[in-house]
């Protein structure tokens, strides 16, 4: 399997949230976006800097919502991936 | 420079099939610009680049197809059209030089998108192209045949490209520049009769159809993945 890069590893995030109803707790988005710890914080950061998810408190664990700017960038990126694949780019 | 007029009643319907062309481009082009902005990818930006200047060269075509047939013919005897044919306006020589220049270097552009050669031999391509537009001016047909090589070229590309992931939308993809190569056939042969043209105008701008197609099914797949 190629090496992701770091938009596809993004995309992959967000489509992880997604598919878990919306929200997730910090280590099943690990396991399940195939990412190390070192790999998936500083993303992580980056994607709550930029809104396109939003850390909320619940049962005293931490989790991740995906916002509406979220599920609109990993729609996109899905269109792209598909593009990019369809064209040969 | 030898030019042909297409039958009168198809005057203005090609104009609105490369028109038709022409939104098509654009509107790929859009989405590859929107893609290279979130990716920062340089194959997006050859594409935009390429999608963008074929489109520039369709505009122009529309352009000066419509000056000539409503501006500059309108007004003439079909002898004095004979004879203005014979000796156009500079501008209008420009405007064609510039039309098929800008088609080869776009075609250029998309067919070094699959290539792994350096991205500097592109100024090497453009140099082609610009001779090849000054030798068009004697032998129309110049244009076409190598515009028709370089759509074979980037059709064979999308066959492998096809047989390696066997998605249907790159398979409509290769259709749609192979019908595109056919148009140039067409083209080729205009000369001949003025039927020929028209043929050739209605095969590309279907094959610019199959783009489009091409295009929302991308668009669609991705929105039910």
């Amino acid at each position: 399997m190629a090496k992701r890069n770091r938009v596809q590893i993004v995309g992959d995030m967000l489509s992880v949230i997604q598919q878990n109803g919306g929200e997730i707790k910090p280590t099943h988005l690990m396991y399940k976006a195939n990412l190390s710890h070192m790999q998936m914080r500083p993303l992580l950061e980056e994607l709550l800097a930029k809104e396109l998810v939003a850390r909320v408190k619940k049962h005293q664990y931490d989790y991740f919502i995906i916002t509406e700017k979220g599920v609109h960038l990993s729609q996109k990126l899905k269109e792209m991936r598909e593009f990019e694949k369809t064209f040969g780019l | 420079m030898p030019f042909f007029l297409p039958p009168q009643w198809f005057y203005d319907i090609d104009n609105i099939l490369d028109s038709v062309s022409v939104l098509v481009l654009l509107l790929i082009a859009f989405f590859s610009m929107s893609y290279y902005r979130i990716s920062k990818r340089k194959n997006y930006l050859l594409l935009t680049a390429s999608f963008s200047i074929l489109a520039l060269s369709f505009a122009i075509k529309v352009a000066y197809n419509f000056i000539i047939y409503h501006n500059l013919l309108s007004p003439l005897s079909l002898l004095e059209a004979h004879e203005f044919l014979e000796s156009l306006p500079t501008f209008i020589v420009l405007a064609v030089f510039l039309h098929r220049f800008l088609h080869l270097v776009g075609l250029f552009l998309l067919y070094l998108l699959h290539q792994k050669v350096p991205k500097s031999s592109m100024f090497l391509l453009i140099y082609f192209a610009a001779v090849l537009t000054y030798f068009s001016r004697s032998a129309y047909y110049l244009f076409h045949l190598t515009t028709l090589f370089l759509l074979l070229f980037i059709t064979w590309t999308y066959v492998g490209q096809w047989r390696l992931n066997k998605r249907s939308t790159t398979l409509l993809l290769t259709i749609g520049f192979a019908t595109m190569a056919l148009s140039q056939v067409l083209f080729m042969f205009y000369q001949i009769t003025n039927l020929f043209y028209v043929a050739a105008e209605i095969i590309q701008v279907v094959a610019y159809l199959v783009l489009l197609i091409t295009f929302i099914l991308v668009l669609r797949h991705g929105k039910t993945k």
